[in-house]
């Protein structure tokens, strides 16, 4: 095997991330000073960006397992990109808990690595196991603060769901070994076009299907978002809603345009209705919450329905649409739960959306930071989710979904009406004494550069769009 | 000539970017010197804004001082920008009212300064971007910017309902806008598929002639956008809420330039790009139109509160604006474009007059004041003029704009003019009354004995409106200069059949009108 050498070179980023776990776990009884590996995870994850820059582009690595494309290097990059950023928050959130250990930061990267395998998988089994990697290592950080309540609720309910979706996932899996009787998609796609209009195949689909659904919390496989994203800590939650959602979206695009083409016109049709109660009942939730991370948990159902609709329109705009939403929409939500992290509440941190009143007399740079991730949620320039959105609708006008896009364009003025309560409470309120606002500079750097890459994504979007539709399948 | 060759447009759109980025690094307690950096930054823009009109030529047809620069190449949207007459008179207009905004909050306003005055100039750039942009999501762009700023004005400095009314004006308005991306975007790939060539230019639109099918349903689309912002009858519910929560200088800009941006869609994009729509819905814009005129002046009579008052006067003088713009003549649309300066004059004068009695009772409700010219006559007197050019009396700019209006509408329908007519009656009826209830009689609440008059600065602040009021009145041909132009051409495009029929009424009104080039040609 001559060639295994290319093959590994071709993962070098993977690999040396997982090369960075070993040695996080044979070195933690030794250290003493918990803090290195904060700095090690920071740094290995910047050196593993580097190397996507150097692998080098492959089709069949590995017996045709996995692919190295630019589509999967979008991915990696979002992915390796959106969990610096949560390490950033998370420093301080573990000091103040006094849940300081290196499993946390273990944890991070080993979802890191899962993620960016499943962005480069192009075999069943290969997307099995990637998914998995990246879910069990989510379980374990949702319930990580095994003290608090909340937490180990958040746990247990992802681990129980989350499960049962990847047995339905696998279920799904074996229907489609059984009828072309392959796990590679390229010869899935072969096989498929003989059982078009097999039942089975549908179902084998629809089993697919619901799994991803889950995954990406749409409507009807959501429920277990809000619970689970309020009660996870919150750098977690910024985690969870970011980087799995970006890799899940690649494992679905990846499955059903590389596999499933033949039977395109029976999944898009699904993939609209689920696009549309997704996003309408996302937002409609979103109003009545309290919470900020509750808010924020039915806004990125919300998100999922709107990027569902370029799924859905499909076209080259709607692809390429997909990857410059998921691009500003890693930015936007980390930055959002990241807001959590600013304000103390007694021994807890600032949860609710009315913890956030008057925020700017304390401070009117974080203030208008602030307005700036509200502004590119809702939609409105010139931020990156109006570049993103405008690529969304557009692929359905151009594949004439308009009624989709009408529905996309109410509901995201609609979505004005809760992102800008928490606008409110800010500056239309009077602080109250018992909110401290404790700003930390690495938090405040995660914000920072959110915030400026989300106007850099809205303003100067040429060469981000440029990168998102060289990516596009 | 070296001036000309500058980017203008750009400059004027972006210099109060100077004052944002100033203010922000300074320290809130200075307030002397944030109030002043404010005033200076916004009046050195309109200074500069009039130099456009120095190198502004009425006799070219199509855009000047236009820059174009790619924004996104792979999608055609171009960073494009250029003025004709009728955008010119509104960024003069924007940069006017903006400056006096900004003077007129001097005392008004004492709290949070800096997020105030940073606030106002950030809708300075939202609004002139609006009136320059010929790229279609450049102007999009400008048009949701202008939503932010005033969405806090309204929020932070209003009165009593301020949260509700900001996030209804806020709301409304999005919703608005959305559904016109959609007809952005509709006319982009129709345009693209058919002709080849994907761009978001407004200018290689004006000259494609559309589907009508399709024209029929992008009109919808941007109807909503406009007829939201203008607002037309039955979209104008947000707009009474708004205009009276907000701060004096949020109210002014409200009603003389955010309003003027539905206007300015209809007349800039509605009328040339779906000419075959817009003939269609003329029934309907008409019958809104004239439902805004009488409604808005009969809710008009019927309020306690001085600011609602002016504020549903604005539905009315609105419903002038687009029974003129829907009648389709050349000389109704002349009479459209100058009233939406008018009514920027008058209007926003009558807020500041609102305003100021405001600062010194900090109420707003009619019966409060009565005799007030006995200690204020020179508030008196400017409020006078003031009322006079919004009812439209003859000599003042009210009636330059209202009686082309109604000429070109008789041209058309008398019936329509007959009906608009009443709303001119009914405008004096609630104005006057509303001058009698608080500057005549005799002075019987204790509070308004020690009332001060105007001082200089408030005086000053209506100086230049006063001056427009009577300029436009008795000499308002370099106006009709200015936008003939541009009006001939969409009157070409949109109506073509009347400048070649005789008209019914060949009335020969402004001699330098749109008439005489007609017969020129």
């Amino acid at each position: 095997m001559p060639n295994i050498l290319n093959d590994l070179a071709s993962i070098s980023s993977e690999l040396f991330l997982s090369f960075v776990l070993i040695v996080f776990l044979i070195s933690d009884p030794f250290l003493k000073r918990k803090k290195i590996f904060y700095f090690l995870s920071l740094f290995s994850l910047t050196v593993s960006f580097v190397l996507l820059f150097l692998q080098p582009h492959s089709d069949f690595l590995f017996f045709n397992t996995l692919k190295v494309d630019n589509f999967s290097l979008f991915f990696k990059g979002i992915v390796i990109v959106s969990s610096f950023l949560v390490i950033l928050l998370s420093e301080r959130f573990l000091e103040i808990e006094g849940v300081y250990l290196t499993e946390y930061y273990f944890f991070i990267l080993l979802a890191t690595v899962g993620m960016m395998f499943m962005a480069s998988s192009v075999d069943l089994i290969t997307i099995f196991l990637s998914y998995e990697i990246m879910a069990i290592s989510s379980y374990f950080l949702a319930g990580y603060l095994k003290k608090e309540q909340r937490s180990n609720e958040a746990g247990i309910k992802y681990f129980i769901l989350g499960t049962l979706s990847t047995g339905i996932f696998v279920f799904g899996f074996s229907f489609v070994f059984g009828l072309t009787s392959s796990t590679s998609l390229s010869s899935i796609a072969e096989n498929i076009r003989n059982f078009t209009s097999s039942p089975i195949a549908i179902l084998a689909i629809l089993f697919i299907m619901s799994a991803l659904f889950f995954k990406i919390a749409a409507v009807p496989f959501h429920m277990w978002t809000p619970d689970v994203y309020e009660g996870a800590p919150a750098p977690v939650t910024a985690f969870l809603s970011a980087g799995p959602k970006a890799a899940s979206f690649a494992i679905f695009l990846r499955l059903f345009l590389e596999a499933f083409p033949a039977i395109e016109n029976k999944w898009k049709l699904i993939i609209a209705w689920v696009s549309f109660f997704t996003m309408t009942y996302g937002n409609i939730a979103a109003i009545t919450q309290k919470s900020l991370k509750r808010m924020l948990a039915y806004s990125s159902i919300a998100h999922a329905g709107y990027i569902l609709i370029g799924f859905a329109s499909g076209g080259e705009f709607g692809y390429w649409g997909i990857l410059f939403y998921l691009l500003s929409y890693v930015f936007m939500n980390i930055s959002a739960f990241g807001l959590i992290l600013f304000l103390r509440k007694g021994n807890g941190w600032g949860e609710d959306i009315d913890d956030f009143n008057g925020l700017a007399k304390r401070s009117l740079i974080l203030s208008a930071g602030i307005v700036i991730i509200l502004m590119s949620l809702v939609g409105i320039p010139p931020t990156g989710g109006f570049i993103a959105k405008y690529l969304i609708f557009s692929s359905a006008i151009k594949e004439g979904y308009v009624a989709l896009a009408v529905a996309g364009v109410l509901n995201s003025a609609l979505s004005l009406f809760y992102y800008f309560r928490l606008g409110q409470a800010i500056f239309m309120k009077e602080p109250s004494e018992e909110i401290k606002y404790e700003p930390d500079p690495l938090v405040s750097m995660a914000i920072v550069f959110s915030v400026l890459i989300l106007l850099l994504l809205g303003i100067l979007p040429a060469p981000f769009m440029h990168l998102a539709r060289i990516s596009i399948l | 000539m070296e001036i000309a060759r500058l980017p203008l447009l750009t400059i004027v759109t972006f210099f109060p970017a100077i004052g944002i980025l100033i203010l922000l690094f300074t320290n809130k307690e200075k307030t002397n010197f944030i109030k002043w950096t404010a005033n200076i930054v916004s009046a050195v823009n309109f200074l500069i804004s009039l130099l456009l009109v120095v190198y502004f030529d009425p006799s070219i047809e199509g855009f000047q001082f236009v820059e174009k620069v790619s924004w996104v190449p792979s999608v055609g949207i171009n960073y494009f920008m250029g003025i004709d007459g009728i955008s010119l008179l509104l960024v003069l207009l924007t940069t006017l009212l903006s400056f006096l905004s900004v003077l007129c909050s001097w005392g008004g306003i004492t709290e949070r300064l800096k997020e105030f005055y940073i606030l106002l100039l950030l809708l300075e750039i939202g609004m002139i971007g609006v009136f320059v942009s010929l790229d279609f999501i450049l102007f999009y762009v400008f048009w949701e910017i202008v939503l932010v700023p005033m969405y806090f004005l309204i929020g932070i400095w209003g009165t009593y309902n301020k949260l509700y009314a900001a996030i209804k004006f806020f709301l409304y308005t999005l919703f608005g806008s959305v559904l016109m991306l959609l007809g952005i975007l509709a006319l982009y790939f129709i345009h693209g598929a058919e002709t080849g060539e994907y761009t978001f230019d407004a200018v290689k639109m004006m000259s494609y002639n559309f589907d009508p099918r399709v024209q029929f349903w992008v009109f919808l689309a941007f109807f909503f956008g406009f007829a939201i912002k203008v607002p037309m009858f039955p979209f104008h519910t947000w707009l009474p809420d708004a205009h009276t929560e907000a701060p004096t200088a949020g109210s002014v800009l409200l009603a003389g330039i955010l309003l003027k941006m539905g206007t300015y869609g209809f007349i800039r994009f509605s009328l040339p790009i779906l000419p075959d729509a817009s003939r269609k819905f003329v029934p309907l814009m008409v019958l809104l139109s004239i439902i805004a005129i009488i409604y808005g002046a009969l809710v008009s009579l019927m309020q306690k509160d001085w600011k609602r008052l002016v504020a549903y006067s604005s539905v009315s003088h609105m419903g002038f604006v687009m029974l003129g713009m829907f009648a389709m003549t050349p000389v109704a649309l002349q009479g459209s474009v100058l009233q939406m300066i008018n009514h920027g004059i008058s209007t926003g004068a009558l807020f500041m007059i609102v305003g100021i009695v405001y600062d010194r009772r900090h109420t707003r409700l009619i019966s409060e004041y009565e005799g007030l010219a006995k200690v204020m006559p020179l508030y008196s007197a400017v409020f006078a003029i003031m009322m006079f050019s919004s009812i439209g009396l003859p000599g003042l700019n009210g009636f330059m704009g209202e009686f082309p209006i109604l000429v070109g509408t008789f041209q058309v329908r008398w019936e329509w003019a007959a009906l608009a007519a009443t709303g001119i009656i009914l405008g004096a009826a609630y104005m006057l009354w509303l001058y009698q209830r608080v500057m005549l009689g005799t002075i019987k609440n204790p509070a308004n004995e020690k009332m001060q008059d105007l001082n200089w600065r408030e005086f000053f602040q209506f100086v230049p409106l006063i001056i427009l009021a009577f300029w436009i009145g008795i000499y308002p041909k370099p106006y009709f200069k200015i936008m003939e132009k541009p009006i001939y051409k969409i009157v070409e495009r949109v109506n073509p059949e009347v400048l070649k029929a005789p008209a019914k009424f060949p009335l020969k009104i402004f001699p330098s009108g749109v008439e005489d080039a007609k017969h020129s040609k």
